[in-house]
């Protein structure tokens, strides 16, 4: 078997132009309504449901040889899938450059993240979305969702933030915290733990979701509302990292960070440490941190 | 035509067909054809030609067997189904100088009028509750659908609701399915009024109950209509619960209104041969 | 200390791909050729062409040997392949009437015209093993085809054959076809949104993944929604496939694609639709490839499916297989493994936060009471 298309090499972005041409239609759509999910033909890629299609095709239909990208993953750009998707641009789109600084990057695909520095308005975020239907919780039928969001009508929703007050006396959304843009839509903003999530109101930057599997792509336009959905009388809380023993705030054990979202793990010794979950935030300050030292000494 | 100064609801020429229709279903259907069935092409006819107004705090009862069409109306005038044709108009009490037309309204409006000015109790307490969430969780929906987003608020407010149905407030947090069957018609009572609704719709709400709790629901009933002046339509095959609500009455067979007129006036002297074949049975 | 262990992937996927390669050659066998898997494991060739949505043998046999084995990953291959590839030319619908048969039965009747053609199957081998098959020689081997091939009496076979299913509608036991029907969904092009028409999950179902069709068809035929189906038609074969030519747009023949189409009839059901004459229904199933339980399963739920659709809006179907969102939704082989794979993933994040709830309600939970009011 040898026939001239099985060894030809890939088109610049790995799809073919009309899909790229559907994407960006999709996208401009998204944008000019913020919030709604808007349907699209969502193509296979070669990494698998579930590891990031529906970024990946925003990335690839967005991207340019005069593109700087940065690709994350749990806040790290050396995760496997992150390196895999980096890998997997970096041969399909040749020209392009990538990063592991946030501030270096026009474009940046992320997993479960945004960077802690704010993002500017020449940056996009492009988000992977697992489900991108918050009322998935609530109502199991995407004929019936699809409805429910035409009309706003999120009634059901509050009444599990009312019960989980009622029994937990907590909201207890960990991540996908569902959040309403430009008052109207309310969003699944992605896997992103509750610390990232005020970062998305009126923001700078332009942040696209896509969801490959379940073939949507949505996003927050820059300058744009995005209010997680709380009463009145209980405030929205991010992740608490006060450690109860001393009452302070947990700081990085690497860079000494306290307004940072961070990992805890288990060291050699069995002890309980934390760092922070950005690598390029912790790795900006360890470099800030030696230049002074460093300015310091020739002073 | 606006409705009467008085008047909250006004119905006229309003139907609902299941089936293809051919035009001459409304003629083929009705009392003196003693079916809802088009003979000619099939279609259902599950109501036609209904007219009537209601006025400001009144209790109108609706009477018939079941398939006279009394539960489609209820449905139509709700907003869970859509008529074949005719008018619906509403002038909230809250609003006097705004005549709704609620067939025109789009689905977001129509749901956002059924969740803060109408309220409605089923027979079926699985229709009008999810048994998923806790008693207060189901008339706190009702809150939150109107706006209320203080959680402090909404607690006071469903317990103060509850207590008012006859439920203790202690039972909040509880889910439906733990309830007897008057206590879930109750907390359904209590979700309807949450939001101070203009009209209130009791769709058969005490059948296969118990015939002393019947009358305490009946009675409750009564003593909320007094207290908030809220107008209601109560459909039911039952001329007891006609006989202790409903100032006024009207009377459905196969589809249509046989008869209307003061409840007292239509138990006494019924005029339709169906009324006095449905007084004479229910003595 | 050093830094997180989960994250410096580069070495690890390197090696871990080195591995497989390693797995893959470690007992020393003579490389598997293309042509050896595509003909000798045609059905599993077939499954491969089928779910990938991609007619090309050659490459399923590839995407087989490159995924050893596994067929939720060859079709995955096959897909990912297709999504590079610019959509040329668009063939018309095919009737199926002139496909080149190897196969062809019918359940419903003892004679059809055209005569039953059993054809290549294994439904009435006894599943014993052929031990000798441990020790098969090339001689033997090559012998098998040739020996057939002498054997074959000349072909008396006509180009065509007449479809049960066009006696059964001229007796007035089917519905006649649809005079006009809708151009076809392409679900290569446009998502799938909510309802969808009957083309669009035929289209679904003919790339969905064989073991979850026949999970949801099985649970009909075993009385979640019993459809009653009779086999009125069976067909494997190769139907021409016929583009335009680029000068002159007349059709032309560009080859052939091996499928296999099942249609079943299902039992009257009386109430569903008002004052009609009662007749049987249909359910048709279509893929490419030699994959029977496929496209019996495909038919299954084409017609427990139109029995879905024909439901008020706002109705819940009765039973899973004849929910569209549920069977079109969660049948995809591609989208179904890739989302199970996905939770090997690094999840620290998205835990970190649980970890947060979780303390922070059980921190309540030793101070107050579960329930009670606390307004």
């Amino acid at each position: 078997m040898s026939t001239a298309h099985r060894s030809a090499g890939y088109a610049f972005g790995f799809l073919d132009d009309r899909a790229k041409k559907e994407l960006r239609r999709a996208m401009l759509k998204a944008v000019s309504i913020p919030g709604y999910q808007v349907p699209y033909a969502s193509r296979e890629m070669p990494i698998a449901r579930g590891f990031g299609t529906g970024g990946l095709q925003l990335t690839l239909a967005l991207i340019g040889p005069a593109d700087t990208l940065k690709v994350i993953d749990q806040g790290a750009d050396d995760s496997v899938n992150a390196v895999n998707l980096r890998q997997f641009i970096e041969l399909t789109c040749p020209g392009t450059r990538t990063t592991k600084r946030t501030a270096a990057a026009t474009l940046i695909q992320t997993r479960h993240r945004i960077p802690e520095h704010p993002l500017r308005a020449d940056q996009i975020l492009v988000l992977q979305v697992p489900y991108p239907d918050p009322l998935v919780v609530v109502e199991p039928s995407e004929e019936r969702r699809k409805t429910m969001h035409g009309e706003a009508d999120y009634a059901r929703l509050w009444v599990k933030l009312y019960e989980d007050m009622v029994h937990f006396d907590e909201i207890t959304f960990s991540h996908r915290y569902p959040t309403r843009i430009a008052g109207h839509y309310v969003i699944d903003p992605s896997p992103i733990p509750r610390w990232d999530v005020p970062k998305l109101h009126r923001a700078e930057c332009l942040y696209l979701f896509g969801a490959g599997r379940e073939k949507k792509i949505y996003a927050v336009p820059p300058h744009t509302d995005a209010e997680p959905l709380t009463f009145d009388d209980v405030p929205f809380r991010v992740e608490d990292f006060t450690d109860p023993a001393t009452g302070r705030r947990r700081a990085c054990s690497r860079c000494g960070a306290t307004d940072s979202f961070l990992d805890e793990f288990v060291d050699d010794l069995g002890r309980k440490t934390h760092q922070c979950s950005d690598t390029d935030h912790c790795l900006a300050r360890l470099d800030a941190r030696a230049t002074a030292v460093a300015a310091a000494f020739a002073a | 035509m606006s409705p009467l100064p008085d008047a909250i609801l006004e119905v006229s020429g309003l139907a609902r067909l299941h089936g293809p229709g051919c035009g001459r279903c409304v003629a083929a259907t009705g009392p003196e054809a003693g079916t809802n069935v088009c003979t000619n092409c099939g279609t259902v006819v599950a109501c036609a030609d209904i007219g009537f107004e209601l006025m400001r705090g009144e209790v109108l009862g609706v009477i018939g067997e079941s398939g006279s069409g009394k539960s489609s109306l209820v449905r139509l005038l709700h907003g869970d189904d859509t008529p074949t044709r005719g008018a619906v108009r509403f002038r909230d009490p809250a609003q006097p100088d705004a005549v709704v037309d609620l067939l025109a309204l789009d689905a977001r409006q129509a749901r956002r009028l059924r969740n803060t000015r109408f309220g409605i109790v089923y027979q079926n307490p699985h229709l009008g509750l999810n048994f998923a969430v806790s008693a207060g969780g189901n008339i706190a929906e009702r809150l939150l659908m109107s706006g209320e987003k203080r959680y402090a608020r909404i607690r006071s407010r469903v317990a103060e609701l509850l207590s008012r149905a006859e439920v203790p407030a202690s039972r909040m947090d509880e889910l439906p399915g733990r309830f007897s069957g008057g206590m879930q018609q109750r907390v359904q009572i209590a979700r309807a009024l949450a939001t101070d609704p203009a009209l209130l719709f009791l769709d058969e709400m005490t059948t296969g109950l118990d015939v002393s709790v019947q009358a305490r629901i009946l009675d409750l009933i009564l003593e909320l209509q007094h207290q908030l002046g809220v107008s209601m339509i109560a459909v039911t095959h039952d001329l007891g619960v006609i006989r202790m609500l409903a100032s006024r009455t009207l009377v459905m067979k196969t589809g249509r209104i046989v008869e209307s007129g003061l409840t007292d006036q239509i138990l006494e002297d019924p005029q339709h041969a169906y009324t006095q074949q449905l007084v004479a049975s229910a003595l | 200390m050093g830094y997180v262990a989960i994250k410096g992937g580069e070495a690890a996927i390197r090696e871990a791909a080195r591995l497989m390669e390693f797995l893959r050659a470690q007992g020393g066998g003579a490389p598997l050729q293309v042509d050896a898997i595509r003909d000798q494991l045609h059905l599993l060739t077939s499954r491969v062409v089928s779910e990938g949505g991609l007619y090309d043998p050659d490459l399923a046999a590839l995407a087989l040997k490159q995924a050893a084995g596994d067929t939720l990953e060859a079709a995955f291959y096959l897909r990912a392949f297709r999504s590079t590839r610019a959509r040329l030319a668009v063939t018309a619908a095919h009737d199926g009437a002139g496909m080149r048969l190897i196969r062809r039965i019918s359940s419903a009747f003892k004679e059809i015209p055209g005569s039953q053609m059993l054809g290549p199957t294994p439904d009435y081998l006894q599943r014993l093993f052929r031990f000798d098959q441990l020790t098969e020689g090339g001689d033997a081997f090559r012998d098998l085809a040739r020996n057939w091939l002498r054997d074959l009496p000349g072909p008396d076979l006509p180009d065509t054959f007449p479809k049960v299913i066009d006696a059964l509608r001229a007796e007035g036991l089917l519905p006649p076809p649809d005079e006009d029907p809708p151009p076809a969904f392409d679900i290569t092009r446009d998502p799938l949104v909510f309802p969808v028409s009957r083309s669009a999950a035929l289209a679904t179902l003919s790339r969905a993944e064989t073991g979850s069709i026949l999970a949801i068809a099985y649970s009909n035929m075993r009385g979640y929604g019993d459809i009653h189906p009779t086999v009125a038609e069976l067909r494997v074969g190769y139907v021409p496939l016929m583009l335009p030519h680029p000068l002159t747009g007349e059709p032309i023949e560009a080859g052939e694609v091996l499928v296999t189409e099942c249609e079943v009839v299902a039992m009257y059901a009386p109430s569903e639709e008002a004052g009609a004459k009662p007749v049987f229904s249909l359910g048709y199933g279509a893929c490419f490839g030699h994959n029977e339980v496929k496209a019996i399963s495909m038919a299954i739920l084409d017609r427990s499916l139109q029995k879905g659709m024909a439901l008020a809006p706002g109705t819940r179907p009765g039973n899973p297989s004849e929910d569209p969102e549920f069977v079109l939704l969660h049948t995809d082989g591609v989208d179904s493994m890739g989302f199970c794979t996905h939770y090997k993933m690094p999840h620290y994040v998205t835990f970190q936060s649980d970890m947060d709830r979780l303390r922070a309600t059980q921190a309540k939970h030793g101070r107050q009471p579960a329930t009670g009011d606390r307004a």
